[in-house]
């Protein structure tokens, strides 16, 4: 299991974070990045003496500056159910039928049924490389729930893991 | 190339640039030796009392604070009685 799909999963939930200068932040996860950038809120600062405190409504923790987090001890369980879903789920979408896919990622107004539909199309034109597609088991597909618009400047986050086989 | 796949699902003992010893069951690891610790608990050495083990629970720990990872023998970690081990703290490299 990645680190990150661990943090993803921690979205809400509280969590404890020392920095490398050895400030702690108890909050819960708002959002977070692949840097492991997070932001928190309702958060107790405090100063790595332990001598003083500070409380934040939110604060934004840049990625590397972070010597460990805390998560909760039930998140492990949840997210290795997810996982297993998530393969469970692929293995069943293996040889769908589908199209050619477009190359490269398209780029605005994507639907996660057309993502999906991508991929797989993707998928089934690997058919023929067995060993390749043997080790592929299963992918995720993760995006942020925000609308984009023609000319906006920033573009929703659309997280696409592989999941491969140990073997 | 080198991996820590061998050591997931076993117990580890992690020794971080601040100088403390976590062991914990590496559940997850990524390239940047970012890692996973199940159940972990931290171990604090001291000359004049026992080893002191404090629970930990899930972490996350940063591959950057990262000295080393080590597999940890079962057998002989849990016939040791950590009340009798004295031992110098590790000092820290970084706070």
């Amino acid at each position: 299991m990645l680190p990150l799909s661990l943090l993803n999963a921690a979205q809400n939930k509280p969590m404890l974070v020392e920095l490398k200068n050895g400030e702690t932040f108890n909050g819960h996860l708002v959002n977070c990045d692949n840097f492991m950038n997070i932001t928190l809120r309702e958060v107790y600062q405090t100063s790595a003496e332990g001598d003083r405190f500070w409380k934040l409504k939110e604060c934004y923790v840049r990625g590397s500056t972070i010597k460990y987090l805390r998560v909760p001890d039930q998140l492990l369980d949840s997210v290795k159910e997810e996982q297993s879903r998530a393969r469970e789920a692929n293995r069943g979408a293996r040889g769908a039928p589908g199209g050619r896919g477009g190359r490269g990622m398209p780029n605005r107004g994507i639907s996660h049924q057309s993502l999906s539909t991508l991929l797989m199309s993707n998928h089934s034109l690997q058919e023929d490389e067995e060993e390749e597609v043997d080790r592929w088991v299963g992918v995720s597909l993760e995006a942020e729930d925000e609308e984009c618009n023609e000319g906006d400047q920033a573009f929703p986050t659309i997280t696409i893991r592989f999941f491969f086989s140990n073997t | 190339m080198s991996s820590l796949q061998g050591y997931v699902d076993r117990r580890v003992l992690v020794i971080l640039q601040d100088g403390r010893v976590i062991v914990g069951t590496l559940a997850g690891y990524d390239q940047k030796s970012n890692v996973v610790l199940a159940e972990s608990k931290e171990r604090v050495f001291s000359t004049d009392e026992g080893v002191e083990e404090i629970p930990l629970g899930l972490y996350l720990v940063k591959g950057d604070m990262i000295i080393l990872i080590g597999e940890l023998d079962e057998e002989i970690d849990q016939s040791t009685d950590l009340s009798t081990v004295h031992a110098e703290p590790i000092p820290p490299i970084r706070f």
